[in-house]
């Protein structure tokens, strides 16, 4: 039974074009997002791992190595069901910092950019074969479907397809992302396939081939030979270290390192894929024994290795031929894809950028671009070279761990990445080169010697394994050791470490605003690349254009970095940043950057457990102390950068933490700048009772400061101080008023006590008039006695009016309300205003009937007018009109006082009648005023209201409105 | 910083269980499916705690 070869090529065409269909509708969101975005979808893309040798070549492997087959399988499990040990914390630092490839790691952790190309030298030697062995097992699969196919045809067929398919999908971003989702949801599909395609040929090989899993069984103890060969040649020896092998594949091998890591992926697929992506392995490993076993019972010719196609050959079923070869095709074509990214961008980052960079002026994402697509090409080709070079094919399975032991060399490297901060770049060069030289001799020499025959039974694999990781690791570790590791390493080794969150610099950048930055890239990058970077940078870091803040500017750095990283590589962004945004004075390698800890705490807080997580709650309750703390707290670090701005003070100064954090307390406005900068220079630890004006308001503090001393610093070195901000102002207010109202009350007792002695002489005064007046005929001497007496009256009734306003207060339980006459208060209360002749010069004028009068008591109702004008006139402009009326109304007599002032504020009218609140001068008002109005005109049973503005277009004027009930 | 208590305890049961299922899986006439068996055994293990982890971060 064999297809026609069109038919083959029809299928394989239309199952590529799919691909292209599913990739082309995911990027057109034409796909629910929801499903492209799903965790699933990742994970399933993940299943890239399982290429054509789990396919196919597991197949040969449990024919030759019984269980050993499940090595691999367990070992890539092995790696997702453990990735808090390696994955989740590399996943973290390649997000961090952008790295999109195992060369970008060891690049960036070693601050060596020969770091990054050897390593991407010996990954493409390494990953060539690998691409090579799924072009040939296309190739070879549809020669058994379609004899007469051309078998280089076929080939370059595909190649081509998949280039185009590459290109497409894989670099056709402009701007270095690599939000590849159609790609993403492509590989997930074809994961999906080879699946189903292999489960499918299994369950056929058990009710085809032998009747069910029943029969199956009794057809295996028939053969005890076949279950006996499945502990093979101890199985167990060498299962170990084929476990580390793939283990070690979940980092080392680029499309892996590609599809885990991807910057672009949900940070939560790592733990989704945690047990599942496991499950996929386990089914995809079921259905390989009943298919060996299948194939040895049909007693096909056909290589074991190609088996899966060989079932539905054997029994007559081309579907299941047909659909075992799209399984394969899909298992080839999303290696190959993958992989090729993986490579070009390597290749890109760190053998052609590191020689030449576009020019400022050029389109520099289109460069990149054109760039990424010829390696792609390259990439892809290379492995089509490889696979027709050698006369004879060399085994599957050898290839398998040709490639894995290389991938092996990578494995002291990426442990030191995370748990060894001693690694430098020379240990790695060394152990490196070590493991090479190793790997080399035992797996790559035979390739030039005698390919054909080669097999993993021909070469001592597992032992050259173990040797190459062995000298390696002790190279590594020894030359480490032995050498000296520079200040970047150290500081990158830090940064990568798992148990440190104190990186970066607190220096000061050059740059002092993103336009600067913008400024300084645009050399390099050219203008519109540089704004488009550092405004996305700034985007990331949820800064805004016109921040300033130091702390800001760091950050923004930082994202700058990490971004240019994945789109250059992380030497060259290493070297931009430095180059082009440097610090201003070094940075302070020694202290922390507070803001920065808290920063990346707070993003990885998902990551704390244990006693970690304990301590950091109680990181946030103290903090949260602070913050809550009724008194106005406020740290700076050495720098006088502030650090903490909690909520009392935000009340205060109504700054918000937002705005201030990161900033130096010289940046800060008035008041507060000179304030804090005159405290934290100066000698006194505690400054009381400091004024400032604030809002036309005149506040009062008392300020303490305590230096901290971080419990790290040895040489007695200062961390920063925590300044106490305690607002007293209205504690200040109320005791100046109580002062002020005793001044007053002991001002009336000797104006009361002065008019009472100045009272009888001038009673005495008026006696001896009247009597020259009533005794004495001459006319002239009669008048002027006249007058003496008018003015001696006029004089008793202005002490009178002085000892009743100085008794103010003194309700006395027995007044008596009695009928007052209202026009006569308000002449009064004129007369004694205008003796004040200190105060402004206004026309007050009286209007109303003069026999209007109310229930109350004259003296208190005298003092209600006397206030109410007294704040009218100081209210006014000199020579400005108080008017002052009086009539009846239906509901009694309205007596008001009106004034063409500035009009009283909203926000203060509710308070106007609180005792001691006053908007005048301390000193110049006592606050009682209004609220003595209040009292009395309740005592009398009558209403106030303050209508301000009375002129609602100029926004002026004020009419107080006193409503009595009518006598 | 990564890695849970649970986390830690599974990972050693599990490589001792590996050691002592090597013997079972090994058994002269024994179902041939028995790898797959302790290998779904593990993955349960892994889901349980990925399961008790997802209740504690989200």
């Amino acid at each position: 039974m064999n297809f026609e070869l069109t038919t083959l090529a029809v299928s394989g065409c239309g199952y590529l074009l799919l691909l292209f269909g599913i990739a082309w509708a995911s990027d057109r969101h034409w796909i629910p997002r929801k499903i492209v975005l799903h965790p699933l979808t990742h994970t399933l893309s993940l299943g890239v791992f399982a290429s054509v040798w789990a396919y196919y070549a597991s197949v040969g492997i449990a024919m030759r190595h019984g269980y050993g087959y499940l090595a691999s399988y367990f070992g890539i499990s092995l790696a997702f069901m453990f990735a808090p040990l390696l994955l989740r914390p590399l996943l973290d630092l390649t997000r961090t910092h952008q790295l999109s490839s195992l060369a970008d790691l060891f690049a960036f952790r070693y601050r060596s950019r020969w770091a990054g190309t050897l390593v991407t030298l010996f990954t493409l030697v390494a990953a060539s074969p690998l691409i090579a062995m799924q072009i040939r097992a296309v190739a070879e699969t549809a020669l058994i479907l379609s004899p007469e196919a051309p078998y280089l045809l076929v080939a370059s067929l595909f190649c081509l397809i998949i280039t185009l398919f590459a290109i497409l999908f894989g670099a056709s971003r402009r701007g270095g992302g690599n939000q590849h989702e159609g790609l993403v949801m492509a590989i997930a599909f074809e994961s999906l396939v080879k699946l189903i395609a292999l489960l499918a040929v299994g369950v056929f090989a058990i009710n085809a081939g032998f009747g069910g899993l029943g029969p199956m069984q009794e057809w295996l103890q028939d053969r005890p030979e076949l279950l006996d060969s499945l502990d093979a040649g101890g199985f167990i020896g060498s299962f170990h270290l084929l476990m580390l092998l793939f283990f070690t594949a979940a980092v080392a091998m680029p499309h892996m390192f590609h599809a885990t890591f991807n910057p672009n992926h949900n940070p939560q697929t790592l733990h989704y894929a945690s047990w599942r992506l496991p499950l996929y392995f386990l089914l995809m490993s079921l259905p390989v024994l009943p298919i060996l076993w299948a194939g040895i019972e049909s007693g096909t010719e056909i290589p074991v290795e190609y088996f899966p196609v060989a079932i539905g050959h054997a029994w007559d079923a081309p579907w299941l031929s047909l659909l075992a070869y799209l399984g394969g095709l899909s298992a080839a074509s999303g290696l190959i894809i993958v992989i090729s990214l993986a490579l070009a961008n390597m290749c890109l980052n760190h053998l052609i950028l590191p020689l030449r960079q576009p020019a400022a002026g050029d389109d520099i994402y289109r460069w990149l671009l054109q760039r990424r697509r010829l390696l792609l090409a390259a990439v892809i080709w290379a492995g089509f070279g490889f696979h027709i070079i050698p006369a004879e094919p060399i085994s599957l399975d050898y290839i398998l761990v040709l490639v894995l032991a290389a991938c092996l060399q990578f494995l002291p490297g990426t442990v030191s990445i995370l748990y060894w901060r001693r690694g430098n770049a020379r240990g790695f060069f060394a152990g490196l080169a070590g493991g090479a030289v190793v790997w080399f001799w035992f797996f790559g020499l035979p390739v030039f010697r005698d390919a054909g025959s080669l097999s993993l039974e021909s070469v001592p694999w597992s032992e050259a394994a173990a040797l190459s990781l062995v000298v390696n690791a002790a190279l590594f570790s020894l030359v480490s050791l032995r050498s000296k590791t520079t200040d970047a390493e150290r500081h990158a080794a830090v940064v990568c470490s798992l148990d440190s969150v104190k990186r970066g610099t607190r220096g000061g950048l050059v740059a002092k605003s993103p336009a600067d930055f913008i400024k300084a890239l645009s050399k390099p990058l050219g203008a519109e690349v540089a704004e488009r970077e550092v405004r996305r940078a700034l985007d990331d870091a949820d800064l805004k254009m016109d921040d300033r803040r130091p702390f800001a500017m760091r950050l923004l750095r930082y994202r700058l970095g990490g971004n240019l990283s994945g789109m250059m590589g992380p030497s060259i962004a290493q070297d931009l940043t430095d180059r082009y945004l440097p610090f201003s004075t070094g940075g302070d390698q020694g202290r922390a950057d507070v803001p920065a800890i808290e920063y990346r705490i707070d993003a990885f807080r998902s990551n704390l457990s244990g006693l970690a997580a304990e301590l950091d709650s109680l990181r946030r309750y103290h903090r949260q102390v602070l913050l809550e703390l009724p008194l106005g707290v406020c740290s700076i670090n050495a720098d006088r950068e502030i650090v903490m701005w909690n909520r009392a003070l935000q009340a205060l100064t109504g700054i918000t933490p937002g705005e201030v954090i990161g900033l130096t307390i010289a940046e800060l406005n008035p008041p507060w700048r000179g304030l804090l900068e005159d405290f934290v220079s100066g000698e006194a630890d505690h400054l009381p009772k400091e004024s400032f004006e604030l809002d036309g308001r005149r506040h009062t503090v008392n300020l303490h400061k305590a230096a901290i001393d971080e419990a790290l610093e040895t040489d007695g070195r200062h961390e920063g101080t925590v300044i106490l901000i305690d607002d007293i102002t209205e504690t200040e207010d109320l005791e100046a008023g109580l002062a002020h109202s005793s001044r007053l009350a002991s001002i009336g007792q000797l104006a009361a006590g002065v008019a009472h002695e100045i009272g009888n002489p001038i009673t005495g005064i008026a006696c001896l008039a009247q009597t020259i007046r009533d005794e004495y005929d001459e006319k002239e001497l009669r008048g002027l006695a006249n007058q003496i007496v008018e003015q001696t009256g006029r004089t008793s009734r202005i002490l009178q009016s002085l000892m009743n306003f100085a008794h103010f207060g003194e309700r006395s339980a027995s007044a008596r309300l009695e009928t007052v006459s209202v026009y006569d208060c308000m002449e009064e209360a004129r007369a004694l205003i205008s003796l004040d002749k200190q105060a402004r010069e206004v026309k007050i004028v009286l209007d109303g009937d003069r026999d209007t009068a109310i229930h109350g008591d004259s003296q208190r109702l005298l003092q209600a007018l006397v206030n109410l004008i007294s704040n009218a006139r100081d209210a006014s402009e000199a020579g400005a009109e108080v008017r002052v009326t009086c009539h009846r109304n239906g509901q009694g007599v309205e007596l008001a006082v009106e004034d063409k002032g500035g009009g009283i504020p909203p926000e203060i009218r509710e308070h106007v009648f609180e005792p001691f609140y006053t908007t005048k001068e301390p000193g110049a008002g006592t606050g009682l005023g209004l609220s003595l109005v209040y009292g009395t005109v309740e005592d009398f049973k009558g209403e106030i209201a303050i209508i301000s503005p009375t002129d609602r277009e100029q926004g002026s004027g004020t009419r107080v409105v006193l409503q009595f009930p009518p006598p | 910083m990564y890695l849970s208590r649970s986390m830690l305890i599974l990972m050693a049961v599990l490589y001792l269980l590996f050691l002592l299922s090597v013997d079972w899986i090994a058994q002269a006439g024994a179902a041939w499916y028995r790898p797959h068996l302790a290998a779904l055994a593990a993955i349960a293990a892994v889901a349980l705690t990925s399961r008790e982890r997802e209740s504690d971060e989200f």
